[in-house]
C-alpha cells in the first residue's frame, strides 16, 4: 500500500519525468545548431560544421538582412499576419456565438460545414482558386492573399470558439438583454472579454500558420515588392546555396518574431484548449 | 418555447435572429470563396480531361478515377501517405500521452520542459528543412558526427537520400515538430480531471498503474478521440514535412498523395489531378468519421 506523497511516490514522480527531458533535449540540440550556426563563417562551417563559434559575429545577419532585403519581407509579413489574424478574430468569434447561442438545429447543422474545412486538405483548392482571384484581379497583391488567409483559418478559429462559448453560461446574456442591451452590445462588451482564453488560443494557432506560410504565397505573390518571409529564406537559399550560416542567419531572423510571440501565449494555449477544443 | 408565445418576446426574438444572421455572413462568405468553391469547382473537373489552361474541355466521366488505379506513381503515393499515417499516428499519439503524463504537475521546472517540447510547433516549414539537413546531412549532420564519434556507422546513414530510410526520417521530423501539440490536448484533458478522485484510489490503495487503467485513461477519452482523429486527418493531408525534407524522393519513396495532385495539376492533368484530391479527400472523410463514431462510443462508455 502506498501513501499518497509517500517518499517512493514522490521517487516515482520524478523519475517519471525523464522521458520527457529526453525529449526535449531532442528539440533542443538541433534547434541550438539553427541559431549557433549563423553566428560562425563559412570557412569555420566548413571545417567542422558543428563547432562552437569562436565569439559573437553578427555579419552573416547584416548580409542576410541587407542582401535579401528581408526588410520588405518583415514588412509584408507583418501587415499579413496582423490583418489576417485580427480578421480571423473577429469574424470567427461571431459566427461561433450566433452559432452556438442559435435556437433549433440550424446552428449547429451550419457549424458542421465549417467543420468541414479541417478536413478538406486546403492545398487542393488552389489552382482553381488562382484562376478566380486571377479573373478579379487579386494575384500578386497583399490583400489578395490575405483574404485567402482569413478564409483558410476561419474552420479552425470557429471549432476552438464554438467548442468554448458552449461552456459559458447563458444566463448573463439573457439578463442583460432584458435590461435592453442589443445582442451586438452583449456580444462585444460581455461575451467576447469572457472568450479571452479561447482567443489566445486561436490568435496564436493562426499567427503561426500566417506567418509561415509558403504555399499560398508561392502561388499568389510573384513580384520582388511583395514576397514574405519564407519565400525570401527559400529564394536566400538558392542564391547562396553553398555559404550556409548566411541563409541560416536568414532562417532564424524570420523565426524569432514568432516564436517570441509564441513563448508570450504559450501558457493561454493550455487553457483555451481545455475549454475550446475538447467541448466541440 | 413558452416564451415564444409572448407577443414582446416574439419581436424580440426576430430581431436576434436578424443580428446573428448578419454575425455569421462575413465568415461564412469567406470560408465559402476560399474553401468550399474551388474545392467543389475542383471536384467537378475531376471528371473533365481539362488540362487547366485552354478555355474548353471534355466531360470523360469516370475515366481519370479508372487511371487512378493503373497509374504507378499515383498507387506510390497512396501507399506511402497510407504507411505514413499508420505509422506516424500511433508513435505521435503514445509520444503526446507519454509526455503529458511525464509533465503534468505546474511546478516552474515542468512547464520550462512543456515550453521546449512545444516550441517547434513555431517552426516554419522551410525552417523545419533546415533542421532537417542539422540532423540528417551525411556530410553535415549531428547524427553524421555522433556516428563518428562513437563507430555506431548505421546512425550516420544517408536518412534523406536513401529510399529505405527517406520515410523514417520524415516520420521522425513530423513526431518532432508536433507530438507537442499531440501533449497539449492531452494535458487539456487531464486538467479536466478532479485531483479527489486520484486521493480516494490511494485511500483504497490502487496502484499507480491501476489509476491510469481505471481513472486517468478513460477520463482522457475525449481529448484522445480529438488527438486520434487530428493525427489521421493530418497524416493523409500531409505535405509540408515531406516537401522540405525530401521534395518525395529519393525517386518516389515519400512522395505523397497531395504532392502527386500539385504535380499533376501543374503538369497539365488538371482533371487527373482533381480526380487524385477528390480520392483522398473522400477516404479522409470516411476515416474521420468512422473513427470518430467509434471513439465517440467509446466515450460514452467510459463517462
Amino acid at each position: 500500500m502506498t501513501r499518497p506523497h509517500s517518499p517512493s511516490e514522490t521517487f516515482a514522480k520524478r523519475l517519471s519525468v525523464i522521458p520527457a527531458i529526453i525529449w526535449a533535449v531532442l528539440i533542443l540540440v538541433p534547434l541550438a545548431y539553427l541559431f549557433i550556426i549563423p553566428f560562425r563563417t563559412q570557412q569555420e562551417y566548413s571545417a567542422n560544421p558543428l563547432g562552437i563559434p569562436a565569439g559573437l559575429n553578427f555579419e552573416n545577419y547584416a548580409t542576410a538582412w541587407n542582401q535579401g532585403q528581408l526588410g520588405t519581407a518583415f514588412a509584408n509579413t507583418m501587415a499579413v499576419t496582423a490583418v489576417s489574424v485580427a480578421a480571423i478574430i473577429a469574424l470567427s468569434s461571431a459566427a461561433a456565438y450566433a452559432l452556438s447561442r442559435w435556437r433549433g438545429r440550424a446552428g449547429s447543422r451550419l457549424f458542421t460545414v465549417f467543420a468541414l474545412g479541417l478536413i478538406v486538405p486546403f492545398q487542393l483548392g488552389l489552382p482553381t482558386l488562382y484562376k478566380m482571384w486571377a479573373g478579379a484581379g487579386l494575384v500578386d497583391n497583399l490583400p489578395g492573399v490575405i483574404l485567402i488567409q482569413i478564409g483558410a483559418g476561419i474552420p479552425l478559429a470557429v471549432f476552438l470558439y464554438y467548442g468554448f462559448l458552449s461552456g459559458v453560461p447563458r444566463e448573463l446574456e439573457e439578463a442583460a438583454k432584458i435590461d435592453g442591451a442589443s445582442d451586438l452590445r452583449v456580444f462585444t462588451s460581455l461575451v467576447f472579454p469572457l472568450l479571452k482564453p479561447a482567443t489566445a488560443t486561436v490568435a496564436i494557432l493562426s499567427t503561426i500558420t500566417v506567418w509561415n506560410d509558403l504555399i499560398v504565397s508561392l502561388y499568389f505573390l510573384q513580384s520582388k515588392a511583395n514576397q514574405t518571409l519564407p519565400k525570401a529564406t527559400i529564394g536566400f537559399q538558392s542564391t547562396f546555396n553553398n555559404d550556409v550560416p548566411v541563409f541560416f542567419a536568414c532562417a532564424v531572423l524570420s523565426l524569432v518574431p514568432v516564436l517570441i510571440a509564441f513563448i508570450a501565449l504559450q501558457k493561454f494555449v493550455l487553457s483555451g484548449l481545455t475549454a475550446g477544443a475538447l467541448r466541440s | 418555447m413558452t416564451s415564444y408565445s409572448l407577443p414582446t418576446r416574439r419581436r424580440f426574438a426576430l430581431g436576434e435572429r436578424a443580428t446573428r444572421t448578419l454575425f455569421i455572413v462575413p465568415a461564412l462568405a469567406i470560408f465559402t470563396i476560399v474553401m468550399l468553391v474551388p474545392v467543389a469547382m475542383n471536384a467537378g473537373y475531376a471528371f473533365t480531361d481539362w488540362n487547366g489552361f485552354t478555355q474548353d474541355f471534355g466531360w470523360v466521366g469516370l475515366a481519370n478515377f479508372a487511371h487512378i488505379g493503373a497509374d504507378v506513381a499515383t498507387r506510390t503515393a497512396f501507399v506511402n501517405t497510407l504507411v505514413f499515417t499508420a505509422i506516424n499516428a500511433p508513435l505521435q499519439i503514445l509520444i503526446g500521452l507519454i509526455l503529458a503524463l511525464s509533465l503534468r504537475s505546474t511546478s516552474r521546472f515542468i512547464v520550462g520542459v512543456r515550453l521546449i517540447v512545444v516550441m517547434p510547433i513555431a517552426v516554419s516549414g522551410v525552417v523545419l528543412g533546415f533542421i532537417g539537413t542539422i540532423i540528417f546531412d551525411p556530410r553535415t549532420g549531428i547524427l553524421a558526427a555522433l556516428a563518428e564519434s562513437t563507430g555506431l556507422e548505421f546512425i550516420g546513414a544517408n536518412w534523406l537520400g536513401d529510399p529505405k530510410l527517406a520515410m523514417a526520417a520524415v516520420i521522425a521530423m513530423n513526431l518532432w515538430q508536433w507530438s507537442g501539440f499531440t501533449m497539449l490536448i492531452f494535458l487539456a484533458g487531464l486538467t479536466s480531471i478532479p485531483e479527489e478522485l486520484y486521493e480516494a484510489a490511494q485511500l483504497d490503495g490502487a496502484s499507480r498503474w491501476q489509476q491510469f487503467s481505471q481513472i486517468t485513461w478513460p477520463l482522457l477519452s475525449p481529448a484522445a478521440t480529438i488527438n486520434i482523429v487530428l493525427t489521421l486527418i493530418g497524416g493523409l493531408k500531409i505535405f509540408d514535412v515531406v516537401y522540405v525534407l525530401t521534395g518525395g524522393g529519393p525517386g518516389d519513396a515519400t512522395r505523397t498523395v497531395v504532392m502527386r495532385v500539385v504535380t499533376q495539376g501543374a503538369t497539365s492533368n488538371y482533371g487527373y489531378s482533381a480526380s487524385i484530391s477528390v480520392t483522398l479527400t473522400i477516404l479522409t472523410m470516411i476515416v474521420a468519421l468512422v473513427a470518430l463514431a467509434v471513439l465517440r462510443r467509446r466515450e460514452a462508455r467510459n463517462s
